[in-house]
């Protein structure tokens, strides 16, 4: 879940070039921002170089911050536009050979599978690696709004801020992320479910 | 409210988003709905699964960080901040060094030339780029070498040479001094220089001549792999 804002102080000192208060925010920040590029990228590596990528985004553009929204809602904004270019670019060079010809004619390569990261591979919870499965598999923007909300705690107005939609749509968004979820991991969410059943009703 | 409506409204009672209205609406529904209170459940369970995907940060994600922030700092320094300075500070230098050789003798003084002809090498550079400052003081950066004659001879021609390397430069060029973080990494680094044509000196470091830019992105992609990097060699 979030923490506390980021103070505008430390902002200010940190957009004037004081290493220590920028520290503070990558301190307060790196937890949310390695989610969002572990769940874009699917692989630690990559996550942790796109993490390392927006705070030195941060870092540069912080001095034309304009206060205009939380800071928090920027850094995920820089944070989401730097892994929407990643997957763009891996998209190209994922799909260009899809199609291919051999003696036999002309065959289709599998689309690449959004096989977990190595942390995710680690553990032997089999409903773990489904679940983050059926996250990879989703679209860009319902994977990106759900992991906002679900993994990093934000409110809707954040996310809105964040990825300069509006709150209806991440409404909309988040509510179709979790029906494409549901969809993708049928039969196991009845199992998980089933033992909830009666808890879970009592809380409408 | 249809089903399709509920799941929207099931979504945002599980994040807290709905409306007094909208959660009224919602409840009403699922009293007669048993395919909805099976959705809601549902998702009250993946939501449970989602939560376990939260990995912690990296440990060095951090220090990493903050590494390349504070090179990345450090030209900053060197091109917009300090050159305001760096004539000035390369006159103090001088005049410190003279002092301290006029007190201690020949030892002590050649133990300070290399931090001041350093100055004065960063001024060199300084000066190409144009700063105002930097050209009213030129001649004591440019005649810095001259005043060295005291260290040692290797000491003197290599930080005389390292001054000659900045004060050759063309405007927009800088001179890194590279010292690889190990052996395995050194071939990788001429390997990203080899447009340039990096010399390999005799102590193993690698000095080169580059475009601005291209030390800057050098600087950036490759600091992991080096132990020192330095404008010009000291």
């Amino acid at each position: 879940m979030r923490e506390t804002e980021i103070e505008r102080s430390v902002t200010e000192r940190a957009a004037h070039g004081d290493h220590a208060a920028f520290e503070q925010i990558v301190r307060d920040m790196q937890q949310p921002v390695y989610n969002l590029a572990l769940r874009m990228s699917g692989d630690a590596e990559e996550a942790y170089d796109l993490a390392q990528e927006t705070f030195l985004k941060v870092w540069n553009s912080l001095p034309y911050f304009r206060y205009d929204c939380a800071v928090s809602s920027w850094i995920y904004r820089l944070t989401s536009n730097t892994c929407i270019d990643f997957l763009r670019k891996k998209k190209k060079s994922d799909t260009v050979s899809l199609h291919f010809v051999t003696e036999d004619g002309e065959q289709t390569l599998p689309i690449p599978d959004p096989t977990p990261g190595p942390e995710e591979r680690a553990m032997d919870a089999v409903n773990r690696e489904q679940i983050a499965r059926a996250i990879n598999s989703l679209e860009t923007e319902y994977r990106m709004a759900l992991t906002m909300r679900v993994l990093d705690g934000m409110r809707y107005q954040e996310i809105a801020e964040a990825l300069e939609i509006s709150e209806g749509t991440v409404k909309s968004r988040i509510a179709r992320a979790r029906a494409k979820m549901r969809a993708a991991l049928g039969n196991i969410l009845d199992g998980a479910s089933s033992n909830e059943k009666e808890a879970k009703m009592h809380e409408l | 409210m249809n089903c399709e409506e509920a799941e929207i409204l099931i979504s945002g009672h599980l994040d807290h988003e709905n409306t007094e209205q909208e959660e009224m609406a919602l409840q009403a529904h699922l009293r007669g709905c048993a395919r909805c209170q099976s959705v809601l459940r549902q998702y009250q369970a993946m939501d449970a699964q989602l939560e376990t995907l939260s990995v912690p940060a990296p440990a060095q994600l951090l220090g990493g960080t903050m590494y390349k922030v504070r090179v990345s700092s450090g030209q900053k320094t060197k091109k917009f901040a300090f050159g305001r300075w760096s004539a000035l500070c390369a006159a103090a230098a001088l005049l410190l060094v003279i002092g301290v050789q006029q007190l201690d003798g020949l030892k002590s003084g050649s133990a300070s030339v290399t931090a001041a002809s350093a100055g004065a090498a960063e001024t060199a550079r300084t000066t190409d780029s144009g700063n105002d400052t930097a050209d009213m003081a030129a001649p004591s950066a440019a005649d810095a070498p001259a005043a060295f004659s005291v260290a040692p001879a290797a000491e003197s021609d290599k930080a005389a040479g390292a001054d000659e390397a900045a004060a050759e430069n063309a405007p927009g060029m800088s001179t890194l001094c590279i010292t690889p973080g190990a052996e395995e990494m050194r071939q990788d680094i001429l390997a990203a220089l080899e447009q340039y044509h990096p010399v390999e000196e005799a102590d193993g470091t690698i000095t080169c001549t580059l475009p601005d830019e291209a030390a800057d992105d050098f600087i950036t992609q490759y600091a992991d792999q080096c132990s020192a990097i330095a404008f010009a060699c000291q």
